[in-house]
């Protein structure tokens, strides 16, 4: 099992419960001073699944940050599918939120099991999802792949949240998740799409006037340079870029017409309202203080000469400057602030819908039809 | 009899109840209820000074063994078993000395007679004056045969003519397997004791939180009000279990789920959640509203015999991560069993508060967990704030935990914090455990004391018995009549069969996830 982030006491199944009952209870006796003490707090449950991998360290950091806005209850399962033996490991421990000065954490129950033992995973944690709360399912592994431990866990779950960056094929992702809501009653979110809603406020905030969007549907170029510097366990870099412009391509009307990927840059050819041609480049680049994948620069141009750049500062990335032009005028450089390590926030909001974002199910159906699209 | 005439020591208005001296017969006393439940109870009743000093237990069976043999795995199973732990080893060296045993067949006339002897001589030297309570914690076959017994032996007194004294008799669950066998049963009974002698125990009467529930929704003025069809959307009473049958697989292919856990636990939860005011806490005064509960449930007709009721057996699955198996291959079950462990129904009932509102009951083996709860599903509120997109927000929930981890919990929405406003369903929970940072006591011990106190309140009278059974009773006949369903038809570890959630998908609705 990965090194939890407090001590993992293993128990059987049947003493979760209690073993917790005993953690809690030791924390809020033994610390007489105050110094330790801690609340124990939940706001809905979480189940994490991932196979044992580079990646589970990954989304164990995301349930972190997740928990640092709103503590849950976290049931983190990992699948270790080397192991051909009938191996089941239940742990409990306290997850502290990282914040300073803060007394609150929650539950950590943790279950690994090999690939025939799999089948008792629900069987597990059914027992232990906190009534009256919602329960959200990160499901973390790639949904081409058929998981038959996904559609048991997914009967008793509020929201379904995939990650596309586990797939290898953007556009069978796409139809698979779109294949999903036909055929089951939970709504779905995505990593990755949560990932761009700094962004995509932002575009909102900026072209909210009606001067300004009529600017926006002049559109003649836009450029996006991201991080393409992987890791391990994030290498899929294009995936936010892909979903922010399409997202943008398909609310604006446009239709694709062709894209191309030349050197690794992939640039996506729109006919606009009023077959104006509009082009969108998406550009890799390696800039190491944002995330993997994280957008850093957004560039556009209209027919009318307009020009808005929206660029983060390398010294402080959760800074943008917009500087806006034309051939006439250069207005003042204006600052926006994304939110710090935003993740928790961002996905808590998005998880907190209660439907299956339209504009998300309108991207997918984008993405669906992006047919030979490399992610790498 | 219990204190009851103005007494100049007892200050008016405390709730002073104190127990006269007796002596409890246990039949089966060999069996686990007595080992798990019973003597525990005593022994904590006694320990917390709740029965009178002059108290002493005699265990009934047919296994020989003698008072020391049997002290002894009394003592272990008090280890074992009580709520107080560790066993107060002092306390247990006098304890043990009101404990005896006395061994004889329930149909030997002889026995009796031995035992009337036991009994005078423990009054001379404890100082029981002759009370009794004879707890019939055997097979529902042995009821009348005991109460015969006892009654030929002069064990059961006759009211009219023995006034400084009192015999009362408690009777474990089930009474009768239907209607016809109910009323049988009852006309038995009535031959050799009055109604008032009958205590019928369902051991869910006594847990702290079945009783409070009346006080939760009669002394707050903040619930009753929104406690009808105006505001209630349905009911879920669900009494689940994560065991199995266990070692009761012959007991179990007789009764089945409906009789081991519907017709009483279940139906004895509808009734409190749902009845009026009672006009005060007298024992009859509250039983009258239970009853009326029990008379206004709408009869299942043929469509709803199938639309309206779910039964299941589990098959193999898992709990706690180990395999289990299902309920035909259990010891002393049969393989082609027809028997069910899960039923789920809608009911209805027709009066004035409650029409229109749906009761739905679920109760099952080898579920998930082990949980029994109450949940008052309230309707969504009007207009359309807040609700996103088009789905409307989480219903608000009260729920009764009755077991395990005892409260009260309310879900209400939350806003989000932050500038957006989405609405995040959140829960206000009291647990009895934090609140009063002591285990409450068992059931048992509850009930016991008040049958030596004479009070019948939570005990079932004999009319909330016949109306269970006459509600219950057609969907056992119609059960009989056809054909078994496709048994198995829900895998253990899980909620139950497919069709229970069918049935509230029917009416856009879920169960609830415990």
């Amino acid at each position: 099992m990965e090194a939890p982030v407090n001590d993992v006491k293993f128990v059987p199944p049947h003493q979760i419960e209690k073993q917790l009952s005993d953690i809690w209870e030791s924390l809020s006796t033994t610390q007489t001073d105050g110094k330790n003490r801690r609340m124990r707090a939940c706001l809905f449950n979480l189940i994490l699944v991932t196979d044992k991998n580079a990646r589970a360290a990954y989304i164990r950091g995301i349930a972190e940050r997740v928990i640092e806005k709103f503590p849950s209850r976290i049931l983190f399962v990992t699948i270790d599918r080397e192991n051909k033996e009938d191996l089941l490991l239940t742990g409990v421990s306290v997850l502290n939120v990282k914040e300073a000065a803060s007394d609150i954490a929650c539950d950590l129950i943790e279950c690994e099991v090999s690939s025939v033992s799999a089948v008792r995973v629900p069987f597990i944690l059914l027992p232990h999802l906190l009534p009256d709360l919602p329960v959200y399912l990160l499901w973390a592994e790639d949904p081409i792949l058929d998981n038959p431990l996904a559609y048991q866990l997914e009967k008793f779950t509020t929201r379904l949240i995939f990650d596309s960056e586990s797939t290898s094929n953007l556009p069978l992702f796409a139809k698979s998740l779109l294949h999903h809501l036909e055929v089951s009653q939970c709504d779905i979110a995505d990593l990755n799409w949560a990932r761009t809603e700094s962004w995509r406020t932002l575009l909102i905030a900026t072209f909210r006037s009606t001067k300004r969007l009529a600017e926006l549907h002049d559109t003649r170029t836009i450029k996006l340079i991201y991080n393409a510097k992987s890791t391990d366990f994030f290498c899929h870099t294009r995936i936010q870029s892909i979903y922010l412009q399409g997202w943008l391509a398909g609310q604006l009307g446009w239709v694709l017409k062709e894209f191309d990927v030349v050197s690794k840059e992939i640039s996506f050819h729109y006919e606009g309202p009023k077959n104006q041609p509009i082009e969108i480049r998406l550009i890799p680049e390696e800039h190491p203080e944002v995330a993997p994948g994280s957008i850093s620069t957004f560039e556009l141009s209209t027919y009318s000469g307009q020009h808005f750049l929206f660029t983060r500062n390398p010294q402080a990335s959760y800074q943008v400057t917009l500087y806006i032009s034309s051939k006439e005028t250069c207005e003042m450089p204006t600052q926006f602030l994304f939110s710090k390590g935003s993740i928790g926030q961002t996905l808590v909001k998005e998880i907190c819908q209660r439907q299956t974002s339209h504009h998300y199910l309108q991207l997918l159906r984008f993405v669906a039809g992006l047919e030979g699209l490399s992610l790498c | 009899m219990s204190i009851s005439s103005p007494n100049p020591l007892l200050e008016s208005g405390q709730q002073t109840r104190l127990s006269d001296p007796c002596i409890i017969v246990i039949f089966g006393a060999t069996g686990d209820l007595t080992a798990r439940k019973l003597v525990p109870a005593l022994y904590n009743l006694a320990r917390e000074g709740q029965l009178s000093s002059q108290f002493a237990c005699i265990g009934f069976a047919r296994k020989p063994k003698s008072n020391e043999d049997f002290r002894a795995e009394m003592k272990k199973a008090v280890g074992d078993f009580s709520r107080v732990k560790p066993l107060d080893e002092s306390f247990w060296q006098h304890f043990e000395q009101q404990i005896f045993y006395h061994i004889s067949e329930f149909h030997d006339d002889e026995g009796y007679s031995k035992l009337k002897k036991v009994l005078e001589e423990i009054d001379v030297r404890l100082g029981t004056r002759g009370n009794r309570v004879f707890y019939l914690s055997t097979q529902p076959s042995f009821f009348t045969l005991i109460a015969e017994k006892l009654h030929k032996a002069g064990l059961i007194y006759d009211e009219s003519q023995v006034k400084d004294k009192w015999s009362r008799v408690i009777i474990e669950k089930p009474f009768g397997h239907d209607l016809t066998s109910a009323l049988a049963l009852q006309h038995e009974l009535l031959q050799y004791m009055k109604e008032n002698q009958i205590y019928r125990i369902d051991h869910y009467l006594g847990k702290e939180t079945v009783q409070n529930i009346l006080v939760f929704r009669f002394a707050n003025s903040l619930f009753e009000s929104l406690w009808n069809n105006r505001y209630i959307d349905h009911v879920q009473i669900t009494v689940a279990e994560d065991l199995g049958i266990g070692g009761r697989g012959k007991y179990f292919e007789e009764a089945g789920l409906l009789r081991d856990m519907l017709q009483n636990h279940t139906m004895q939860l509808l009734s409190l959640i749902s009845m009026e005011p009672p006009v005060s806490l007298d024992a009859n005064a509250v039983r009258d509203e239970k009853v009326k509960v029990l008379q206004a449930l709408r009869p299942f007709g043929p469509k709803e015999l199938e639309s309206c009721c779910v039964r299941g057996q589990y098959g193999s699955g898992f709990i706690d991560g180990d395999t289990v198996l299902g309920y035909r291959q259990e010891k002393d079950v049969n393989p082609k069993s027809c028997v069910e462990t899960f039923i789920a129904l809608k009911l209805y009932i027709d009066n004035w508060r409650w029409d229109g509102v749906p009761f739905y009951l679920r109760s099952g083996k080898r579920l998930p967990k082990k949980s029994s709860e109450i949940a008052i599903v309230f309707k969504d509120p009007p207009g359309v704030l807040f609700q996103l997109a088009g789905k409307r927000n989480e219903p608000n929930v009260l729920v009764v935990r009755i077991q395990p981890d005892e409260g009260i919990a309310l879900r209400i929405n939350c806003k989000v914090p932050g500038p957006s406003s989405p609405t995040l369903p959140v829960k206000m929970d009291f647990r009895y455990g934090s609140y009063f940072g002591m285990a409450p006591p068992e059931a048992y011990e509850r009930l016991i004391l008040d049958c030596i106190l004479g009070d019948s309140t939570l005990f079932a009278r004999e009319d909330e018995v016949f109306n269970s059974w006459k509600l219950l009773t057609p969907l056992l006949d119609h059960w009989a009549k056809n054909s078994c369903p496709a048994f198995p038809n829900y895998q253990a570890g899980t909620w139950g069969p497919s069709a229970a959630d069918e049935m509230l998908a029917r009416d856009n609705r879920k169960w609830r996830l415990l």
